[in-house]
């Protein structure tokens, strides 16, 4: 800001330098000489000089000087404006569970979002100075400037949809820890009989001990037969245990069409292959089989002892179910990932035009002196660039503060409507939704005012400092 | 990376740099090549996603959309054509926008035709006068007092496209304003109660004039505090550069107020004005700094020659400003055609633009996204094509300090 005479006779292609904003060298362009008329001009001069400035200064005292004085002394007054109740709706944003939830969750807002935004602008400006595309990448990652907060919304909920089949957050997720943690082929089984194998962590495990010899029934239900693999085979009974082995049948205890007797292998139902079979002694994994097409498993190794018999957790495991990104816990840092991607590219471009505008030979000198490439943007450039860092910064800040839009589109119809609101929402729901509360609105508007009334005096002293 | 010394010949580096350089150069460039290779497609990814929802039917929007790509046949038109339809083509419509073409391309002609050699100016200047008043009153007829704004700033912007084509030689930039115009036009000219269609029409209507209102009232402004000396002159651009960040949060409650007294509450000129007053200190202060700018001589000449203030602002002070003034359209542009609050809180059901009929289909988000993509994608190509067009102006007033 403060650059208008330096942007004026330099189209920013050829200089880019010419556009530093809040850059140390501004131009001092000389005050237009005083202009001398004959008397009589001076009416002539008043209604010139009033058709000129008139139309602004009435649009500016109606519509942004005036509502100014009217929040203020409408924010002392109750819901509907009859009583006078001093400082109780200020009273009441502080006291109040929903506008101290806005409260927190614009801190958040102004704590992260203008930092990350503004050094991913730095380092997107660093390294597209030496990349002979930077251009393509400055476009694609600038264009989401030019789009609606309200499009970024409707953008980030297709991203952030909770279903991995939807959402494409979710589904890359899925695929990734699909390769680490495959999930278990029969996720969502119960026991046929509950007493014999009971559910311990993720798997299940026998009531009563096997020993060498023993046949063992393991039953499950809850699934259905579209659940199953396509080679599950009819469950066959147990075979015969030869000395020192354990065999079973691990079956859905089902009969489609009802019949079947529970915990017996009748005739129609079906086994479930690849379940791994553990038997366990002391805690100790003593033996491990895997079941055949029609579900039936040998342990063998055995000696005396008495087992239990363990379905691992692997077999149950259930499938990633997704994030739920916008729920209450994580839908402030995602609408904050949202708004980032937006505000990359102006911190980016900002911050690249004030780099442009570093004399070359500092760094070259510092490289000169043995500087590595590290240092010579710790030490050098970004000391050099600190004056539109804080630009940046205080702009992004000021952004932030009023953010409105984006939460109101992403979390609208969600559970955490409530849970994710900021101070700009909240004034506007208290105001014009079903409220109606013109008090406690006024005040939060002249709160928000407020805080960004430092960044008014910023910029009152960069003006007059630079002119 | 064997291009890694090819690029550095590009910067303005000493050309002698010994091999462990070169070396530690195509090391660090490697990672940062890829690094900005994949953050760049990342970048484009999610408006990509929403590209690719906005052409798959309801059908199919139970599975995510990059399961067009083994499946090519889910991407239909069916949800653009469905927007399409919403919109009842009345008689008046399709007459008035013929009028609008027709209209348009005579006046774009007749004006070309105007400054060529051996013409009667006097009539050209008839000719385009009539044609304009009688599109003004026809648009006046069918789509009340905002479309014929719209078509009272299309003219003007007809005109000088064409007499520029004239001076330039090249009719390219005459067709493609033609086209802008027409467009505008048509849009202009949706009747209303047609859904999403009908809701474009009102972010025309919205948008459009408040843009020239705020060139119009900002530059006037801005020359009087660049060049024109009254008491108190710093003092009141230090309170214009204050108003900059007044959040417009303030405005709500006091203008509803106002408006409602005023009778503009709900209407399409009460958005339009509250876009004008917040855009206001902006334009000021961006026009003010470039105007100042402008060398004194230039201006001193023209009063020498006895020209009037008004003669030296329009003939100098405004052409030598058009940088300046096509950054603050594209601003104020982007900023009202994007804008949600304003439009939620001062527009009513008549009124509502694209973003607010968006925002309606939005509490059922999962049902609705056939409706809500395209929506959203249209929203967004409109601006994305300013973006585009006029990029240069763009960074330059992001430069200048936008801070809204």
């Amino acid at each position: 800001m403060g650059n208008g005479d330096r942007v004026a006779d330099t189209p920013p292609r050829d200089r880019p330098e010419a556009a530093t904003a809040g850059g140390p060298t501004a131009v001092r362009v000389p005050e237009p000489p005083e202009r001398r008329r004959g008397a009589g001009g001076g009416w002539k001069r008043l209604l010139v000089l009033g058709a000129f400035l008139l139309p602004a200064l009435v649009v500016l005292g109606a519509l942004v000087v005036y509502p100014i004085l009217f929040s203020v002394i409408r924010s002392l007054y109750d819901r509907a404006g009859d009583a006078f109740i001093g400082v109780q709706n200020y009273e009441t944003i502080f006291t109040n569970r929903q506008t101290l939830t806005a409260v927190k969750n614009n801190v958040i807002w102004v704590v992260f979002a203008p930092t990350v935004v503004t050094a991913l602008g730095l380092v997107f400006a660093v390294l597209t100075e030496r990349i002979r595309w930077a251009t393509a990448f400055k476009v694609a990652v600038f264009m989401p400037m030019a789009i609606s907060f309200l499009a970024t919304g409707v953008i980030w909920r297709l991203i952030y949809d909770e279903d991995p089949n939807k959402g494409l957050a979710n589904a890359v997720i899925q695929g990734t820890a699909g390769i680490i943690r495959q999930p278990g082929e029969y996720a969502g089984a119960r026991a046929s009989e509950e007493d014999a194998l009971r559910r311990e962590g993720g798997a299940f495990v026998t009531s009563r001990t096997f020993s060498s010899g023993d046949t063992a029934g393991l039953g499950l239900v809850a699934l259905t037969p579209q659940d199953l693999p396509p080679d599950a085979g009819t469950a066959a009974q147990p075979p015969q245990a030869p000395s020192g082995a354990i065999t079973g049948t691990v079956w859905l205890d089902f009969t489609r069409g009802g019949g079947g007797e529970s915990g017996v292998v009748d005739s129609t139902e079906k086994g479930l292959p690849r379940v791994t079979v553990e038997a366990v002694r002391d805690g100790q994994v003593a033996a491990t089989a895997e079941t055949a097409a029609d579900g039936t498993f040998t342990l063998e190794g055995l000696e005396g002892g008495r087992y239990t018999l363990r379905l691992a957790e692997s077999n149950f495991r259930p499938a990633f179910a997704g994030f739920s990104w916008l729920g209450p816990t994580l839908v402030t840092p995602a609408m904050i990932v949202a708004y980032i991607w937006m505000w990359a590219g102006f911190a980016m471009v900002v911050i690249g035009a004030g780099l442009a505008a570093i004399p070359r030979d500092v760094m070259e000198a510092a490289r000169v002196d043995g500087a590595n490439e590290w240092q010579v943007f710790r030490r050098v450039t970004v000391p050099l660039l600190a004056p539109v860092l804080a630009v940046v910064l205080v702009t992004l800040a000021i952004n932030v503060l009023k953010v409105f839009d984006i939460v109101l589109v992403m979390t609208s119809g969600t559970a955490s409507a409530a849970s994710a609101e900021v101070i700009a929402l909240r004034m506007w729901k208290a105001a014009f939704g079903g409220a109606r509360d013109f008090g406690l609105g006024s005040a939060l508007a002249v709160f928000l005012f407020l805080l960004v009334a430092p960044a008014m005096a910023f910029n009152i002293k960069r003006f007059r400092t630079e002119g | 990376m064997a291009t890694a010394t090819a690029d550095a010949g590009t910067l303005p580096r000493p050309q002698r740099r010994g091999l462990a350089g070169r070396l530690v150069e195509a090391v660090t460039a490697g990672p940062a090549r890829l690094f900005l290779l994949v953050v760049g497609f990342l970048w484009l990814v999610p408006s990509f996603g929403l590209l690719m929802a906005s052409f798959r039917p309801a059908e199919v929007q139970a599975t995510g959309w990059w399961q067009a790509f083994t499946n090519p046949g889910q991407l239909t038109i069916t949800n653009y054509v469905a927007l399409l339809e919403q919109a009842s083509v009345t008689g008046d419509f399709a007459v008035a926008s013929l009028i609008a073409v027709a209209g348009t391309i005579a006046i774009a002609a007749a004006t070309r035709a105007t400054m060529a050699e051996g013409w009667p100016r006097i009539a050209g200047w008839v000719v385009i006068g009539g044609l304009s008043a009688y599109m003004l009153y026809s648009f006046y007829v069918v789509g009340g007092i905002a479309a014929a704004i719209v078509l009272a700033v299309a003219v003007p912007t007809l005109v000088t496209a064409a007499r520029a084509a004239f001076e330039g030689g090249g009719l390219g930039r005459l067709a493609v304003t033609t086209l802008l115009v027409i467009l505008l036009e048509v849009i202009s000219l949706i009747p209303p109660g047609g859904g999403i269609l009908t809701a474009l029409r009102n972010s025309v209507l919205i948008t459009v004039p408040s843009c020239v209102l705020l060139v119009l009232i900002g530059a006037g402004a801005a020359y009087a505090f660049a060049w024109v000396k009254f008491p108190g002159r710093d003092i009141v651009f230090l309170i214009v550069v204050a108003l900059l960040v007044v959040p417009l949060q303030v405005g709500l409650i006091p203008i509803a107020d106002l408006y409602g007294k005023l009778g503009l509450f709900g209407t399409i000129p009460g958005v339009v004005l509250f876009h004008v007053g917040f855009g206001l200190p902006f334009a000021v202060f961006l026009l003010r700094n470039f105007f100042i700018g402008i060398p004194h001589e230039l201006l001193e000449a023209a009063r020498m020659d006895g020209a009037s203030e008004w003669r030296v602002f329009s003939r100098v002070v405004l052409p030598l400003g058009i940088p300046a003034i096509a950054s603050l359209l594209i601003f104020q542009f982007l900023w009202v055609w994007n804008d949600l609050l304003v439009a939620l809180v001062f527009a009513g059901s008549d009124a509502a633009p694209l973003t607010v009929a968006i925002r309606e289909q939005l509490r059922t988000f999962g049902g609705n996204i056939q409706i809500i993509a395209p929506g959203a994608f249209i929203q967004m190509l409109v601006p994305l094509i300013v973006f585009f067009a006029f990029q240069r102006y763009f960074v330059q007033g992001l430069l200048a300090g936008s801070q809204r």
